[in-house]
């Protein structure tokens, strides 16, 4: 059964003589501006003329434009199509101001929901582990939580140079995470050593074995200290601390050079890579060079006295 | 009931206060020296440029005695692309570089210079077939010989080592210090290190391997001795001028590091220290395989028994691996900077390659003839602080009975 749709809230004979005037009023302005127009570049010369006439040709054909809409809008048929549009804004304005609001209320339940993650990430770490598990955390939640930000694909003329401007964000946290693991590796040593000078003194005390100079304290912590050093330099996780901290810091030196030349080409100065380039060619040329310098040369003379 | 002894409080006191009295002293000694006229100069020993090209010049030292009668074949030597060869005359009165003048020999000496970023695609083979070739085949010329005696310093006793393979005709004898020639080991770690550096990625970054990082990288060898002991010592011993002098001097010298070129690192780290292919003749440089069996000429190899840079079980396979049947290996009791520096090695060092190029520089006696197999030998004076191990030599008369 079809539905019954409501009258036309707009009357029709309203609308259809206020479309035609206004039709005839546009009409007449934009035949002014052409004469206008005409008139102006008539009085023209040279390179302006083509200038002229292309500004007459676009007054011309908006003109054009305005009369086939106007006409087409003011048929019976269109007007009334426009009034039941009309009719129906209060319907799409209810609809557009629902999504709205319920696309606002879904970004904040996210939100919310990421709040949560993250609070359930941190619960992991406990205070009493502060200075270890803090940089851990860290980690842990740039790389979850922050990352996929950097790594949004970026659109339009400058993704690129966004690109890697995210990019060199990106590798700089890490860089600076990694960092923090290795720094923090290297103090171990440092602790442990504290900890047991404080052990070896106790047992002095407990032995009434004080040494009478307390310089004798300091070059028992450097021994302890370095014998701790030893073994964890000896470890396979420093090893593979320096070796990720190492490829950090060159990853994050690639991309922060990738922004320097992206600068430098907006600027009269040449790139790493145009000076790169030229070396090269220079070596190159360089080499043939001695390379023919020393196959032109003749055989090397007999030395004056024996070796 | 056995009495249990007492902690002397009254004597730590008595120390902790002498120690304060003596720190105030101190104090006000060093100021007076740090802040009057020192004498930190290096590499003072006068030379002449003989010969450039591109950043790397030879330096001829000029005589400070007659020349040697018996030790005529000028010696080269060529230091590391890593730190400079000025550490051979730090002081002048523990210089390797005089004490070689002091004996008459005719002295060379490589500075490789400093690399910047237009040098970054120079190889092993630019530096050993380039470089060196050309300053060997100039001295040659200046001096009227064939042959050249050779000796290498650690990164440069190691391209000493591949341009005596390449070039056996031009070298009369080679001397390697401190020369790394094995690389798998584990004796060090730097070898340890080295195996999961990512070289390639580390020159893509950088161009050339920056001196900066490798000195941390060395800082991190030993930081308790070298970020916080000798910084303590250098503080216990500021009122002592000679001290504070020497003091900066290694200083200067060991913060004055150039780049390494960043594809002779690359070559150097993956063949080298990753691959190991030197010690067992496979590394290929300028095209041409480095076959360790063309090392014919007589080799003196000196290493130190505590170097954690060049530890024993990288320097001791060299003289194993060469095709020469007159070879010595000399162990050193000291480290990777001490066998130059030290005083005590200073006395045995020098005199020692003098010795050994002076009984090579004179027609050889029947004792010297070449014997199969190898043996060791132990050196008596002066209680030992080396040891030494010869191949198919017999050794003199001089050092059996030392």
């Amino acid at each position: 059964m079809e539905e019954s749709r409501p009258e036309p809230s707009v009357p029709m004979d309203f609308l259809q003589p206020w479309l035609n005037m206004m039709n005839q009023a546009l009409t007449g302005f934009f035949s002014g501006l052409q004469g206008m127009q005409a008139g102006s570049d008539n009085g023209g010369q040279g390179s302006s003329e083509g200038h002229a006439r292309a500004s007459q040709e676009t007054l011309t054909s908006l003109f054009k434009t305005w009369g086939t809409l106007s006409s087409a809008m003011s048929e019976p048929t269109a007007a009334s199509s426009i009034a039941s549009g009309m009719a129906s804004l209060p319907d799409v304005m209810t609809r557009f101001f629902q999504t709205g609001i319920s696309g606002f209320l879904k970004a904040q339940e996210q939100a919310m929901n990421k709040i949560r993650r993250l609070s359930r990430q941190t619960e992991a770490y406990r205070f009493d582990n502060l200075d270890q598990d803090s940089l851990k955390a860290w980690s842990d939640f740039y790389d979850k939580e922050i990352r996929q930000y950097l790594k949004v694909p970026q659109l339009g003329l400058v993704r690129f140079y966004q690109e890697r401007f995210n990019q060199a964000v990106d590798r700089y946290n890490i860089m600076n995470a990694k960092l923090g693991d290795f720094l923090q590796l290297l103090m171990l040593p440092m602790e442990k050593s504290f900890k047991v000078l404080s052990d070896k003194i106790e047992e002095q005390v407990r032995l009434r074995k004080v040494p009478e100079d307390p310089h004798e304290h300091y070059r028992l912590w450097v021994k302890i200290l370095e014998g701790h050093y030893m073994t964890l330099f000896k470890s396979a996780e420093y090893t593979r601390a320096l070796a990720e901290t190492l490829a950090a810091f060159e990853e994050f030196i690639t991309a922060r050079n990738r922004i320097f030349a992206d600068v430098m080409q907006s600027l009269p100065i040449p790139t790493n890579k145009d000076l790169d380039d030229l070396y090269e060619e220079i070596y190159r040329l360089k080499k043939r060079v001695k390379e023919l310098e020393k196959s032109t040369k003749g055989p090397r003379k007999a030395p004056a006295s024996g070796d | 009931m056995e009495e249990t002894p007492k902690i002397p409080v009254d004597v730590i006191l008595k120390h902790l206060a002498e120690g304060a009295d003596r720190a105030q002293e101190r104090a006000s000694k060093a100021s007076d020296i740090l802040l009057g006229p020192l004498d930190t100069d290096i590499a003072t020993t006068p030379y002449e440029v003989i010969y450039q090209e591109d950043r790397v010049r030879l330096k001829h030292y000029l005589p400070l005695a007659e020349p040697s009668a018996t030790l005529k074949t000028p010696l080269l030597v060529v230091y590391a692309l890593i730190n400079r060869e000025t550490m051979l005359d730090l002081q002048p009165e523990r210089s390797v570089v005089r004490n070689f003048l002091k004996a008459g020999i005719d002295l060379y000496m490589i500075d490789w210079g400093y690399p910047s970023r237009k040098d970054k695609y120079l190889t092993i083979d630019d530096h050993v077939n380039g470089y060196m070739d050309n300053i060997v085949d100039h001295i040659r010329d200046r001096c009227g010989v064939d042959k050249v005696n050779l000796m290498g310093i650690c990164m440069g006793g190691t391209f000493c080592v591949i341009y005596s393979a390449l070039h056996p005709d031009k070298v009369k004898n080679l001397v390697t210090t401190v020369c790394p020639a094995n690389f798998d080991t584990d004796q060090g770690l730097l070898h340890i290190w080295m195996k999961d550096v990512d070289a390639d990625k580390m020159i893509d970054a950088f161009g050339n391997m920056p001196g900066d990082l490798m000195n941390f990288g060395f800082l991190l060898l030993n930081p308790a001795r070298l970020m916080i002991d000798k910084y303590v010592g250098f503080v216990e011993n500021m009122d002592d001028k000679a001290f504070v002098e020497n003091f900066i001097r290694m200083e200067k010298w060991i913060f004055d590091s150039p780049d390494v070129p960043g594809e002779t690192f690359r070559q150097f780290v993956k063949d080298c220290y990753q691959k190991n292919l030197l010690i067992q003749s496979r590394l290929v440089v300028g095209g041409k395989r480095v076959d360790l069996k063309n090392l014919t000429m007589p080799l003196l190899n000196i290493y130190g028994q505590f170097d954690h840079l060049v530890p024993p079980g990288a320097a001791d396979k060299l003289t194993g691996a060469v095709g020469s049947t007159d070879t010595e290996d000399v162990c050193l009791d000291t480290g990777h900077i001490g066998i130059y520096v030290s005083s005590k090695t200073q006395r045995e060092f020098t005199p020692k390659i003098i010795q050994w190029l002076t009984e090579r520089e004179q027609p050889r006696t029947r004792s010297m003839a070449k014997k199969p197999g190898a043996r060791k030998a132990s050196v008596n004076s002066r209680k030992p602080s080396w040891t030494a191990r010869t191949k198919n030599m017999k050794p003199s008369k001089e050092r059996a009975n030392a």
